[in-house]
């Protein structure tokens, strides 16, 4: 059954890229429908966010990158999950469905990718090239960073790339400054850019409460629903469809998208635009695009589609300094090393940074966490247990993070299994390629043993490697070669000339970068495409 | 009929044999309440093993930890009765009383019950006693600011140190 209106947008989800979009196309005046699979989202209000419980948990499991919440279904009952073929690194999600999308729920990092990033097969001889320079994406960054109210390093001399950012960087924290001390000149310890204001508290600026992924008190990390789709509530112009899972895109005879599928209280019904936006996150778009598939592929000429899958790589380091560091003050993170992306053996092994946390996330936050969670998980007792307990102190986190080399042969197809829709979940097939096991190899045995010898480390431990479960990217990447891609370079289906598809799915490197922020600017060059017309 | 007799003296040779060999004695471990167990001299030992306030200079929430325990639920209590238990009957065989008591050999008595004994179940019982206490004693909020001689910043609030995180506290 078909809703009678035909709108001028649909876009598919309600997080970052699809806030976008709406913001773009309702600031015009034009009517836009907008699906989302899940409801409002529920944020327990206990503050205690408890992924690193679960880290401890899965210690023995390297595929612990999933940030698993504490009873993740008491707070969403709809998680994306996906069958992996490969259980050894295996790439466990943590999106889940609802409004504002994982954009309701991230850290905020705000980097721009490297220049090197997008040619990396020219320069170094892997990957693929993107079909635009970090000069042609720069303009959309800048509007991001001004959007988001991004908060970075105005001039920072060992940047790789300009910026464009609202407000000055957070300080970096008096831990920052002693590790940059310790791990120089290997490491070189900087400011991060973070979409979060920096403005005193009273003014609505972050206060520091160190829960800024699960929720931020002062609400001044950057959220598509509340600082995007909020405004638009009561636009006569915007349709919001909650509780309404997308499912299937259809076709008319031209190969145009003519509707797509969903559900609305248990019925299909089809929903009809003049231009489609498909908005979720990468694993879900290409579920929807492979579940598309009746008659003949959608978006899928070159056979591409779900291929080149990959996502980040992560060595996690508990680090002992001899200085005591006075942690958990401040935001949770502010600084990274980031002189590694570019180093002499790219050619070799992939580009990594490294994250610097003001506090030890695997053993906690407060004194009493910390004396719980060693207690429970090292079952320490009596003066050992409170030594530990006082050495937190001096106890800090780093996440070494690299690139992964996209592979064609890694990919995303559809399960058997099926989620409470009936709908197929998506299967994942990934397997870390020579440059990524040299990779692993060498961060976790070498950058660590060489990180040891510090003079002020008094120990480092790896509690866990895989990974990331944030950033799953490729599986729709772009080209101008219809035969080579799946979409163009303003993320239009090369099949499909009203089908536009986002997110991290269209990325042809991984860097080693949170993805966020080049999502968004993808987004807006998409939105930027003369060819979108009324 | 006979074989019942029989059967019950086997039990309770067993149970006797049992408590001398693994140093332990059930029945008054098993009848103890806690606040009866706080009260003796012992105790005290057991829990400056377990929680070593002089050492850390924390004396003054020894007081804090014997009413949470006090509180402590049925359960919880029986266990940590009977943990004391095994550690002052350790002790006492060990050294024969209290009155040379150390730390160090206090610590060793409970290292050596916390290791696992095939069928002595000591090493799961000591631990669960142990567990609860130092969920008790984290639950003391004023000992937080004393495990670091310094105030902590709550997850979910204002830092307390937001206008001076990137300098050291003084």
């Amino acid at each position: 059954m078909a809703t009678k209106k035909i709108f001028d947008i649909c876009i598919i989800g309600s997080g970052i890229t699809g806030s976008l979009v709406a913001d773009h196309f309702l600031s015009k005046g034009l009517n836009v429908v907008m699906l989302e699979r899940g409801n409002d989202i529920y944020l327990p209000d206990t503050q205690e966010r408890l992924w690193y419980e679960a880290w401890q948990q899965h210690s023995n499991n390297p595929a612990i990158y999933r940030n698993y919440w504490h009873n993740a279904e008491k707070y969403f009952d709809d998680l994306v999950e996906v069958e992996n073929v490969h259980k050894e690194f295996g790439f466990h999600y943590n999106m889940k469905y609802g409004l504002g999308g994982s954009g309701a729920v991230w850290s905020g990092a705000s980097w721009r990718f490297t220049p090197d990033d997008f040619k990396t097969k020219t320069l170094f001889g892997y990957g693929r090239d993107w079909p635009f320079t970090i000069e042609e994406l720069a303009p959309y960054y800048a509007k991001v960073e001004q959007i988001f109210f991004t908060s970075g390093p105005q001039n920072e001399p060992a940047w790789l790339w300009q910026n464009h950012y609202k407000y000055p960087a957070f300080k970096q924290s008096y831990l920052d400054k002693v590790v940059k001390k310790v791990f120089a000149p290997e490491f070189n310890i900087i400011p991060n850019a973070f979409s979060v204001k920096n403005l005193p508290p009273v003014a609505g600026g972050c206060v520091g409460s160190k829960t800024c992924v699960q929720k931020c008190p002062a609400n001044a990390r950057f959220r598509p629903d509340l600082h995007i789709l909020h405004k638009y509530f009561e636009d006569d112009n915007f349709t919001l469809l909650m509780n309404t899972p997308c499912f299937k895109v259809n076709l008319d005879k031209n190969n145009t998208v003519a509707s797509v599928s969903t559900l609305q209280n248990g019925s299909e019904k089809e929903v009809k635009a003049k231009y489609y936006f498909l908005a979720t996150n990468t694993i879900e778009n290409l579920r929807i695009l492979h579940n598309s598939a009746d008659d003949k592929p959608v978006a899928n000429s070159s056979g591409l589609l779900g291929h080149f899958f990959a996502s980040h790589g992560a060595v996690a380091m508990s680090v002992i300094l001899h200085e005591r560091l006075f942690v958990g003050r401040g935001r949770p993170t502010t600084s990274s090393a980031i002189n590694t992306l570019n180093h002499k053996d790219r050619d070799k092994f992939n580009a990594y940074m490294m994250e610097i946390w003001n506090f030890d996330w695997g053993v906690g936050i407060t004194p009493s966490a910390i004396l719980r969670k060693i207690r429970k998980t090292e079952r320490h007792w009596g003066v050992s247990l409170f030594n530990k307990v006082k050495e937190a102190d001096y106890r800090f986190a780093a996440t070494l993070i690299f690139e992964m080399e996209m592979q064609q042969r890694n990919k995303v197809t559809l399960s058997n299994v099926k989620d409470k829709f009936g709908l197929p979940l998506a299967k994942v097939d990934f397997k870390l390629g020579e440059r990524d096991e040299l990779t692993f190899d060498t961060l976790k045995h070498k950058t660590v043993a060489m990180l040891r010898q510090k003079k002020g480390v008094k120990d480092i431990k790896v509690p866990g490697y895989g990974l990331n479960g944030n950033h799953p990217l490729g599986g729709y990447v772009c080209g101008e070669d219809p035969k080579n891609s799946v979409v163009d370079s303003f993320m239009r289906s090369h099949d499909h000339n009203n089908l536009y598809i986002l997110g991290g799915g269209a990325f042809n490197s991984t860097s080693a970068l949170n993805p966020t922020h080049t999502i968004a600017a993808l987004t807006l060059k998409a939105l930027d495409d003369k060819r979108i017309s009324f | 009929m006979q074989h019942l007799i029989r059967r019950d003296f086997l039990k309770l040779s067993l149970i006797s044999f049992l408590s001398t060999f693994f140093g332990c004695s059930r029945s008054l471990e098993l009848s103890q309440d806690i606040n009866s167990a706080i009260k003796e001299e012992a105790f005290g030992y057991f829990l400056e093993v377990v929680f070593p306030t002089h050492l850390f200079g924390l004396q003054k929430y020894q007081k804090n930890v014997i009413r949470l325990l006090k509180n402590l639920n049925s359960s919880e209590s029986k266990k940590v009765v009977r943990s004391y238990h095994r550690f002052k009957d350790k002790y006492k065989n060990e050294h024969g009383s209290f009155d040379s008591y150390t730390l160090a050999k206090g610590e060793n008595v409970i290292s050596q019950l916390l290791t696992t004994r095939f069928f002595s179940g000591h090493s799961k019982a000591v631990n669960q006693a142990l567990d609860i206490i130092y969920e008790q004693i984290g639950r003391i909020r004023e000992l937080q600011s004393d495990f670091w001689g310094r105030k902590y910043s709550s997850a979910g609030k204002m830092c307390i140190y937001w206008h001076n995180y990137d300098q050291p506290v003084t």
